[in-house]
């Protein structure tokens, strides 16, 4: 796929910021209903706990992953929606990222610039939020 | 107390419910162990889906190890979508941890179990769940039987699969969790000669009868497991009642000239050995009842262990028979399986669903020594599988015929060799060759026709090229210039001499 059509992909993807977030958004893919405590999952992921967690409310909150509501426990079921984006958006998104070469490249869009400016991705929307 | 038919819960799994005499007994918790790669994973998961394709049972999977993208990859090779039942909600696919696993048992309010309660299931797989619980024997009981509590309350028949390496051999003690499960069902990988063999094993099975022994299966692709119950295991009670040939109706054997040496031909239901040292027309003899038998439209199986099918096709041109013409017909139908690393189970499961599709009427089976020397004539296991051969043919009224090498190329010390199973057979036609002066001569002598009157006159035969075999007439007019057989005695004995002519008083 060409770095412009992945870029206009994540685009259209709220929630995905961070190497992070494609990654916990790939353990999902791979394990669609995993049924873990927080320490698991944090660990399964190898990210600082702040990141994991950030990483984790970030996909609960935009709608690709739902986990269970029973705070007294220690685990929850987490379910992957691959239908939260229209048109299957989010499953080919995944189909991409769950491969190595797919991985590195959504990873190197979401990269911020080393002179502190946007990441890739962004900087085209920037741009065209300038312009309106 | 026998368990009402509708109890029992069908694996869908071929082969299986028939060894477990229709299923497993609702709400059982089964044991399945075995070392690693024995089939476990493949085999639970299996269950559970065919009970949400088959049975309209929708089943929840739990994994440990494996990720569930992997499981749905590997089994969409065996031609389960696993994907698809989800997306039906017909299955759920859950990875866990065997922590939160054991706890999640302990809850009376469990989300795993809420989560199957969602889509109604009655199956549950855990892949893992039992044996790595606890450290010690009295926990790994008591956790054992958390967990068989929590399933049972649920009313779910639960395959709970165990990793043993132990079980590879024969020896060991038994797992205490055997004694908790309701099932245990046994996964091996044997060694046969250099071969490995798969093996399944119903050790117990609590409210139903089912079938002991080790049975084979094998795991295929696009069609998942397949097992192959045990040659030797009893069969259907009609196979034993139909073991008796038709005393009425005769199949006759295409060779002109044999038919008035056997009777008029072979009886239905017989089994007859065609028994001689190699190149002495056995195969001949067999292609010519089956080219008979398509010439009167019955249909006719040959099974090769010899010789692929084009060869047996271009030994049948060379006399002069041309079979393809009934094979397209579908009234005849060829077919060869290598008889190296022969699987014995598996073999004899193809040939009774052979017959069962084609329905024969004649069958050929070459040969039997192939079979000695696949198996092994000393053990049990070649003289099963022929007891198992013949009782099919019976049960089917076909009139079989089975090629046996001899070894002997002059005389005959006994009329099937180190094959000591003459009893089980109705007819043996013996072939020789007879060495009389500077030629070998071919002589046919019917050792044995069970229910019939016997001539034991030995005869001569002829294979002509395309032409086929005969047998000669008994006296041979005297512009022949070669003395007929009547001529001598001691024919099958290494040493025939001419017979004193006979005074004229006796002619």
């Amino acid at each position: 796929m060409k770095v412009q059509d992945l870029r206009s992909m994540l685009d259209r993807m709220p929630g995905i910021r961070h190497a992070g977030d494609v990654d916990l958004l790939v353990f999902f893919y791979r394990h669609p209903r995993a049924l873990l405590t927080g320490e698991q999952l944090i660990a399964y992921l190898g990210y600082e706990r702040e990141q994991a967690v950030k990483s984790l409310e970030g996909l609960i909150e935009a709608g690709f992953v739902t986990r269970s509501q029973n705070p007294s426990r220690t685990a929850r079921l987490y379910v992957l929606q691959l239908d939260a984006l229209p048109d299957g958006l989010l499953s080919r998104f995944l189909e991409i990222a769950a491969m190595r070469q797919g991985r590195q490249d959504v990873i190197d869009l979401l990269k911020p610039e080393p002179d502190g400016a946007p990441a890739a991705r962004h900087r085209r929307r920037a741009s065209i939020a300038k312009v309106a | 107390m026998a368990t009402l038919e509708s109890d029992l819960v069908k694996t869908g799994i071929s082969g299986l419910d028939a060894i477990l005499s229709g299923g497993i007994p609702r709400s059982n918790v089964i044991l399945l162990e075995g070392a690693i790669g024995t089939g476990k994973t493949t085999m639970g998961t299996e269950f559970v889906y065919r009970g949400a394709m088959e049975f309209g049972e929708p089943g929840i999977i739990v994994v440990f190890e494996t990720s569930p993208d992997k499981l749905a990859r590997d089994m969409a090779g065996l031609g389960c979508d696993l994907p698809e039942l989800e997306r039906q909600q017909r299955l759920k696919v859950i990875y866990t941890t065997r922590d939160v696993f054991r706890q999640e048992l302990q809850q009376a309010d469990s989300l795993l179990l809420e989560e199957a309660n969602k889509i109604g299931a009655r199956r549950i797989f855990v892949d893992g769940a039992a044996g790595e619980f606890a450290l010690e024997e009295h926990s790994s009981r008591e956790i054992f039987h958390i967990l068989a509590q929590g399933l049972q309350r649920e009313n779910l028949t639960a395959v709970l699969a165990l990793e043993a390496a132990a079980l590879n051999t024969n020896a060991g003690p038994s797992l205490h969790e055997e004694s908790i499960a309701d099932t245990v069902i046994r996964l091996r990988m044997e060694d046969s000669m250099r071969a490995t063999i798969r093996s399944i094993e119903i050790v117990k099975s609590r409210g139903h009868d089912f079938q002991m022994g080790r049975h084979s299966f094998r795991i295929i692709d696009k069609k998942g497991i397949e097992v192959y119950r045990r040659v030797q295991a009893p069969r259907k009670p009609s196979r034993d009642e139909a073991a008796a040939f038709d005393p009425s109706t005769r199949v006759s054997t295409g060779v002109p000239g044999l038919d008035e040496l056997v009777n008029g031909g072979y009886f239905l239901g017989s089994t007859t050995v065609l028994a001689g040292i190699s190149g002495v027309g056995k195969s001949v003899m067999a292609l010519h009842y089956i080219a008979e038998g398509a010439r009167l439209g019955e249909r006719s199986l040959l099974l090769s262990l010899d010789e692929q099918v084009p060869q047996v096709l271009r030994n049948a041109a060379s006399i002069g028979i041309d079979l393809q013409p009934a094979i397209d017909r579908g009234i005849v139908r060829l077919h060869y399986d290598a008889p190296q690393e022969i699987e014995i189970d598996h073999h004899f499961n193809k040939i009774e669903r052979m017959v069962e599709e084609i329905k024969p009427r004649r069958v050929v089976i070459d040969s039997l020594s192939t079979y000695g020397s696949a198996l092994g004539t000393e053990g049990r296991v070649f003289r099963d599988f022929f007891h198992a051969l013949i009782d099919l043919m019976k049960e089917h009224q076909i009139a079989a015929i089975y090629n046996h090498e001899n070894p002997e190329m002059f005389g005959m010390s006994s009329m099937m060799g180190e094959f000591a199973m003459s009893s089980l057979v109705d007819n043996i036609l013996l072939l020789n060759f007879v060495e009389l002066g500077d030629t070998l001569r071919l002589a046919l002598t019917v050792g044995k026709m069970r229910s019939n009157p016997v001539n034991r006159a030995s005869r001569e035969c002829e294979i002509v090229d395309r032409q086929g075999m005969r047998v000669l007439p008994r006296q041979v007019p005297f512009a022949v210039a070669k003395m007929a057989f009547s001529g001598y005695h001691g024919l099958i004995s290494r040493a025939p001499e001419r017979r004193p002519p006979r005074p004229e008083a006796e002619e």
